[in-house]
């Protein structure tokens, strides 16, 4: 594969957006855990509710990571 | 279509073009669990497994229905729906073999047949008028509706399409992320392999959590899109 200014910019593209998606997600992620602890430790009667709610909202703002993901690997393949 | 990055192999839809598709019929065996196994009163290890499985998702998906006849309706429908995801995600863990819901064919079929299993359910059982006066909440003005519509038109018409790439993102990255740990092998030689298997094993293990996860959502999100048309309340 030949390389040119627009592959090369593709690729930035693809690392520099899978980066702040990251960056993103990852304080979201922060932020949702350390809520579910902190309400785990208030009750912990409920603290098997909670666990599952944190884990479907886990997977939820991982899966906006991965779009980011699949944008990039199209970038990557172009 | 099979994109090809360096030597890594994207395959979108490789699963068509071959005689792997009867491994699509794997899953079938544990789905006809109860029918080729008679349940019995002391269970045994595989149907002691099944009825956790079963109870933790009746807890789950029990609050969501409002009658009890709904529910005894409908849920052999998700339980099947989740076996079906699970154990196709699952099969990823096998070496050489790839999970089938990482290619976009599979979720992006049972995403539209669940959609428009909702969609006509909705219309038969509340009338059309009432499904597209759903669309939008009542007691606003009639001007912020009309203005309201085409964006919840267009937001319906997103669930089907994040209900597949959701599922196929989240099993395609996680076998390349394996993946491309196995290159970093290769690339660093014979000292990293330690280090290589250490973080390829816990790797596959949260794989494992991954797959089960990710069956979960897309049952108990179906489940969601359902009942809200099967109810429609606002």
């Amino acid at each position: 594969m030949e390389t040119t200014i627009g592959t090369g910019l593709s690729h930035l593209g693809a690392a520099l957006g899978m980066g702040i998606a990251s960056l993103g997600g990852a304080i979201g992620m922060g932020i949702l855990v350390s809520k579910a602890i902190e309400s785990m430790v208030r009750q912990p009667e409920q603290a098997g509710v909670v666990r599952t709610t944190m884990f479907i909202g886990i997977a939820f703002v991982e899966a906006a990571i991965l779009y980011t993901l699949v944008i990039s690997f199209i970038l990557l393949a172009k | 279509m099979n994109v090809f990055i360096k030597d890594i192999e994207l395959a979108f839809t490789y699963l068509f073009s071959s005689p792997k598709i009867l491994v699509v019929l794997i899953p079938l065996y544990f789905m006809a669990f109860p029918i080729i196994n008679k349940f019995q009163i002391v269970p045994s290890k595989l149907q002691t497994m099944m009825e956790m499985v079963y109870e933790f998702l009746e807890q789950q998906f029990k609050i969501l229905f409002k009658k009890e006849a709904d529910y005894k309706k409908w849920m052999p429908f998700f339980l099947a729906l989740f076996f079906y995801v699970f154990f196709h995600n699952i099969m990823g863990i096998i070496p050489t073999m790839k999970p089938i819901t990482s290619d976009i064919n599979i979720t992006a079929s049972l995403a539209i047949f669940i959609f428009i299993f909702s969609l006509y359910i909705g219309i038969s059982k509340h009338g059309l008028y009432k499904y597209l006066a759903h669309l939008t909440p009542s007691g606003i003005p009639l001007a912020f509706r009309t203005v309201m519509f085409p964006i919840e038109v267009i937001s319906s018409l997103a669930k089907p399409f994040s209900l597949a790439v959701r599922l196929f993102a989240n099993m395609t990255a996680g076998h390349l992320i394996i993946f491309s740990m196995f290159k970093l092998g290769e690339m660093f030689g014979n000292y990293f392999v330690p280090f290589d298997i250490v973080i390829v094993t816990t790797l596959l293990l949260f794989e494992c959590f991954v797959a089960l996860i990710q069956a979960f959502i897309f049952s108990y999100l179906s489940a969601i899109y359902i009942t809200d048309m099967l109810y429609m309340e606002h």
